[in-house]
């Protein structure tokens, strides 16, 4: 999917779906088996916009009236020409999530994780339909949002999905980092205890703004502006790569704030615990 | 009797502790509608190449007929330059508000449950319902001296009110309103609770088994997408800090004045003590003079050159009082301001126009027209519902609780409500003298029927409001049935009930 590049500055980067780094592909039946939630296959969109609180303040979640042409943000990128699968197979909050080969947003993908975009579509917190849904990030408390894509029920998901590559993390310790890198890594997690592998996903940091837009999926959410933009200083896609860049090279301070080291600890110790009885 | 008819309580006692707890909850309500009114007049978001064209023409417009007329160049310049702290300032100004708001329901909500887990006399059930002020302007229940609170769009005059609320000080002037234990301050007013429950109550006179709003289930958030702004580099900025406090389960005398120092360092800042000739004495700003008029520092707030005689100067990463939020905002408009008047040469150039909708002062659903009053009364209706399920989350613990306050007020605030007041913020109509009038979500209490469910009238108000005008769409509507079951009494709520 080499269509997909997001720029020339970009380091979001796309990534080409090797397929020499996979296994060939997944098997996982055709109705969903491995999907993360329990909602069964249809009904995934709540909504048809993805603008959380975007009809605020703001007016529209653009930097600018109209895409922002005069400010750099909104650029047009190369829409996908496939057409989006009649029933998804799996309901997944968003590129690079999905459980196995044809579970993307056009049922085309080869393997787990390389998945093109979310299956499901809600625009906020708390609209989730369904497990595994939170796109996290902008609204919730520090835990939730420690968990994008991995919520245990329906309405408690923090924000929208699709979560796009610039999305940051807004409570706690990790505040200012990539929702969707955080979302991938407990993804990657999820599939290797269950011994699966894992394909690299279409872009390494996610789906950035510019490319879910050519692809009618806007991002989610607020009321404070798009992230990915500019006030003609800055560069926005040079700020976009910077923060894909920084967010990656924290990953595991990001992943290690959440708990999940001490969650590898607890198990250590009552490992460790359970052999000395 | 000593002549007086009745004579106005002075001070918090265990005999008025209840009526003092409740005095706090409705001080705290009568805030949230008033910053959420200003805020809403904000555009936080403008069209940068579209101001900066208009205020080009504008600072042309200021020069016509003048001897030493700014150059064409000049004014280019300091257009582009003004457009652009506009887009910084604009988000800013909102995002500190709401940074403000959020605390605000805080607060209301650690008032609440310090009265629910005081057992009677001295406690009980938080009245939330019907709270809002029904007067406008508004005067803060007890406060020496009374002054009005307006629900205005932002500008000067509004967060002067703003400042008033919030003020570390005691000033006088205004006027005396009310029929409330009096105060000088909010910090003072809490000061007197705090007096009253470390001197006279034990913590047997605590149940931290009521029901409360108490960390751990994802209710608060310091901060989220609406209170974050970026700056001119369009990094992201997060006024709020996580270490300045969030939610307290009230569990005896001393979590109770946790939360009460907390409200109070929140919201007026957390003056500091210094020693001088071997005597402590209290470090508070230089902001306000006397009689409560502003004084803006010689610096800006927040950053690195902070006000030596700021009340929240603890380090760099330590969260702003809402004080000095609004000092921030008020200073930064008046320099801007007076910046850009020595430098046209003229006295009453606004920035604020070019992000400042228009709104009306105090506006009232009553005075809309009948398609503009369908959509305010679903507005009000889901408002008040917020203070419904925010009152019965005090009569209900557990997971019954935790569905009320999830999948009914956060939808409520950061969907439903913020919808319905964004887009209500952009819509106009044509009086009858064919003028044209803003109008603004009016953030009064609906006044729910006892005969039916709140839920089911705000359904039928949704239908109401799509019939008579596109607003309101069918997407709203289906998550406006997605919300609890909230009876109007708390009381009903029960248990073994579903609500969803």
């Amino acid at each position: 999917m080499k269509d997909f590049k997001y720029s020339a500055l970009n380091s979001c980067g796309a990534n080409s779906c090797s397929k020499s780094s996979t296994n060939g592909p997944n098997n996982c039946g055709s109705s969903g088996s491995s999907g993360s939630n329990g909602c069964g296959s249809s009904g995934s969109s709540s909504s048809g916009s993805n603008g959380c609180g975007s009809s605020g303040s703001s007016g529209s979640n653009g930097c600018g009236s109209s895409g922002g042409s005069s400010n750099g943000c909104g650029g047009s990128s190369t829409p996908s020409k496939q057409k989006d699968i009649a029933v998804p197979l799996e309901l997944h909050a968003c590129m690079g999530l999905n459980a196995c080969k044809g579970h993307d947003r056009f049922g085309t993908n080869d393997c787990a994780g390389s998945g093109y975009c979310a299956t499901q579509v809600h625009s906020c917190h708390t609209l989730n339909n369904c497990r595994g849904q939170g796109g996290c990030g902008l609204y919730g408390d520090t835990e939730e949002q420690c968990r994008p894509g991995a919520n245990d029920c329906a309405w408690q998901g923090s924000c929208g999905t699709p979560i796009p590559a610039e999305r940051f993390i807004t409570q706690g310790e990790n505040k200012g980092r990539s929702v969707w890198q955080l979302a991938r890594k407990l993804f990657e997690d999820r599939m290797d205890k269950s011994r699966r592998t894992v394909q690299d996903a279409p872009f390494k940091y996610g789906p950035p703004i510019k490319w879910l837009r050519a692809n009618g999926r806007g991002e989610s959410c607020g009321s404070s502006g798009d992230k990915y933009c500019s006030f003609g200083l800055n560069n926005p896609e040079k700020s976009a790569n910077e923060f894909c860049l920084e967010s990656s090279k924290e990953i595991d301070n990001t992943l290690g704030n959440c708990g999940c080291d001490d969650d590898k600890k607890k198990k250590k110790t009552s490992k460790k615990k359970a052999s000395k009885k | 009797m000593n002549g007086l008819l009745f004579q106005l309580p002075k001070t918090v006692t265990k005999s008025n502790l209840k009526q003092a707890m409740q005095q706090a909850i409705e001080i705290e309500i009568a805030t949230i509608p008033v910053y959420l009114y200003t805020y809403y007049s904000i555009i936080r978001v403008p069209d940068q190449s579209g101001i900066e064209a208009q205020i080009l023409t504008d600072m042309k417009a200021t020069q016509k007929g003048k001897k030493n007329k700014k150059t064409d160049a000049q004014l280019q310049e300091a257009a582009t330059q003004l457009a652009l702290d506009i887009m910084v300032f604009a988000n800013k100004a909102g995002a500190l508000i709401m940074s403000v708001a959020v605390e605000e329901m805080l607060h209301m909500s650690l008032s609440s449950n310090i009265k629910n887990a005081l057992k009677p006399p001295y406690g009980g059930i938080p009245e939330l319902v019907g709270k809002t002020p029904k007067v406008w302007p508004a005067y803060l229940p007890g406060h020496i001296p009374g002054f009005p609170i307006n629900r205005g769009k932002l500008n000067k005059e509004q967060l002067h009110a703003f400042l008033l609320i919030e003020s570390p000080l005691p000033f006088t002037g205004g006027e005396e309103k009310g029929n409330a234990i009096e105060y000088t301050t909010i910090g003072q007013y809490y000061d007197m609770i705090i007096k009253c429950v470390s001197d006279d109550l034990k913590d047997s006179d605590f149940d931290g088994d009521a029901p409360q709003l108490v960390p751990g289930k994802g209710y608060y958030a310091q901060n989220n997408i609406d209170t974050v702004y970026y700056d001119k580099d369009h990094k992201a900025q997060f006024p709020n800090d996580e270490h300045s406090g969030g939610l307290i389960h009230v569990k005896g005398k001393k979590s109770a004045i946790h939360a009460m120092h907390e409200i109070i360092e929140q919201g007026e800042g957390a003056s500091f003590e210094i020693s001088i000739d071997g005597k402590k004495d209290k470090i508070v700003g230089d902001h306000l003079t006397p009689t409560g008029e502003v004084v803006c520092p010689l610096f800006p707030l927040g950053s690195g050159m902070t006000n030596p005689l700021d009340y929240d100067d603890h380090g760099a990463e330590h969260e702003l009082s809402h004080f000095d939020k609004f000092l921030e905002v008020y200073c930064t408009i008046e320099r801007k301001n007076h910046e850009l008047n020595t430098f046209l040469n003229t006295k009453n150039f606004d920035f604020t126009k070019y992000f400042v909708r228009d709104l009306p002062t105090n506006p009232s659903t009553s005075n809309y027209p009948k398609a503009i009053q369908d959509v305010s009364n679903l507005t009000n209706a889901i408002y008040t519902y917020i203070f419904v399920m925010a009152e019965a989350c005090y009569k209900t613990a557990g997971h019954k609780q935790y569905e009320i306050f999830m999948f009914g007020i956060h939808k409520s605030m950061i969907w439903l409500l913020d919808n319905l007041c964004g887009t209500m913020a952009k819509l106009s109509y044509t009086d009858s003298h064919g003028e044209k009038q803003a109008v603004a979500a009016t953030l009064e209490d609906y006044d729910f029927a006892p005969s039916s469910s709140p839920k089911s009238q705000i359904i039928d108000l949704a239908g109401i409001a799509m019939a008579s005008s596109s607003i309101v769409s069918q997407g709203l509507l289906d998550r406006i049935k997605d919300l609890p079951d909230v009876p109007l009494e708390a009381y009903l709520v029960e248990n073994n009930k579903g609500i969803l």
